[in-house]
């Protein structure tokens, strides 16, 4: 749909709003329904954020500038609404890294270093690092779904620390805190796939 | 969030890390390189053009205020002739006073959100916690760009906005959903007491 349709229908209102609503649906539900499968795992859930979602952009149409494409605008509006989501339903365990690391692996990871990284040097070596890591991302998945989702979002869009800040909703403090814990949590989930990564494990 | 924090966030976006901590930078930058290669976005493959699915999302507009109901019947069904008008009419009338009288007989004053009239300049609603419905309402008011001033005045909540003519939808959405009336002059004040108490 394009944007300035969009801001055209938002000040007429009336049918105008019917119109722009199928149009948006036609346009945007099926790559919003991926973008929130992946938090939610579960088709009617995901279908039911998109439309809640629809409905959030026209409550907020007047405040589109223009100054951007519709699609990230909308984006970032489920995304708001999807980490809102996980924090009402899924309870996220607290972190206490020392219980979970041992004090070699804790050491390794804060030395790391260009010469401390093995390359693995065979295609069998590769593979068993990204099945590894594939598993451990299910774990983080489970256990911190928002930390995981923000994750995937930075390395997808290149995130900035204000962008972040505005998708949690947080203060810069509080923002800076997440962040923190990404990374903390992400050593603790991703433990195994790090011991072979940094070499605290051989690859077989 | 530390400096190697920020090298890390930095290196995980695929930025120039701005400090100088190699070992976090070369972290974030692993980890990029294995999310960037595992992690996808689900592959699900559903119509672009979906009538049911259409149809949902306009019945939630509706339900949200978004769209004017009255609207849409008028286009979709055939017109009632004026002797049916009037009985439906008079027949809403008959149910709308059953329900203020049980509700008065019921309950007393109602509890949340009671309009008192349209004609007076100034909106007022009732609610047991007239701080927090003032808060809603002001952040709904923002949330539809609307620039809209909070108060607190002798222990009444007030709003105050000037609303743009036309009034947007998303606005008469909000103020719909709280049951006011949209204002003739476009000027929005409204107060927001707790009942009183007998």
């Amino acid at each position: 749909m394009d944007r300035y349709a969009f801001m055209r229908a938002c000040r007429e209102g009336g049918a105008a709003i019917e119109r722009a609503l199928r149009l948006l649906d036609r346009s945007y539900f099926a790559a919003l329904l991926r973008e929130s499968l992946r938090g939610l795992h579960d088709q009617e859930s995901a279908r039911d954020l998109v439309q809640d979602t629809f409905i959030r952009v026209w409550l907020r149409c007047a405040t589109f500038q223009g100054d951007s494409e519709l699609l990230p605008w909308i984006k970032s509006i489920l995304r708001n609404a999807l980490l809102d989501r996980l924090r009402k339903t899924t309870v996220e365990v607290a972190l206490d890294c020392a219980e979970d690391q041992d004090h070699d692996t804790q050491l390794r990871i804060a030395e790391l270093s260009e010469e401390t990284i093995p390359r693995p040097d065979s295609e069998a070596a590769r593979a068993q690092l990204d099945e590894c890591f594939q598993r451990c991302w299910r774990r983080f998945e489970a256990a911190s779904p928002s930390h995981a989702l923000v994750m995937a979002w930075i390395v997808e869009d290149g995130l900035s620390h204000e962008e972040i800040g505005e998708l949690l909703g947080r203060t810069p403090g509080a923002t800076r805190e997440f962040i923190s814990q990404c990374r903390k949590r992400a050593r603790v989930h991703l433990l195994e796939w790090y011991e072979l990564a940094f070499g605290t494990k051989e690859t077989a | 969030m530390t400096e190697p924090d920020h090298d890390w966030l930095d290196a995980l976006a695929g930025r120039a890390p701005s400090g100088s901590n190699r070992g976090a930078v070369r972290e974030g930058e692993r980890l990029r390189e294995f999310i960037q290669r595992n992690v996808h976005v689900p592959d699900v493959s559903v119509p672009e053009q979906d009538a049911q699915r259409e149809e949902q999302l306009l019945e939630r507009a509706r339900r949200e205020g978004l769209i004017d109901p009255v609207e849409l019947t008028r286009r979709t069904r055939r017109p009632m002739r004026p002797a049916a008008i009037r009985a439906l009419v008079a027949l809403a009338a008959s149910v709308a006073g059953i329900a203020v009288a049980l509700t008065v007989f019921l309950h007393g004053t109602p509890r949340t959100e009671q309009l008192r009239g349209p004609r007076e300049e100034v909106l007022h609603i009732q609610s047991a916690d007239p701080t927090a419905l003032k808060m809603q309402i002001l952040d709904e008011l923002r949330a539809a760009g609307i620039r809209a001033t909070g108060y607190e005045q002798l222990g009444v909540e007030g709003i105050d906005a000037n609303l743009p003519e036309p009034v947007p939808p998303q606005v008469r959405a909000v103020l719909t959903r709280h049951h006011l009336n949209v204002p003739d002059n476009g000027v929005l004040r409204i107060e927001i007491a707790a009942p009183a108490t007998p």
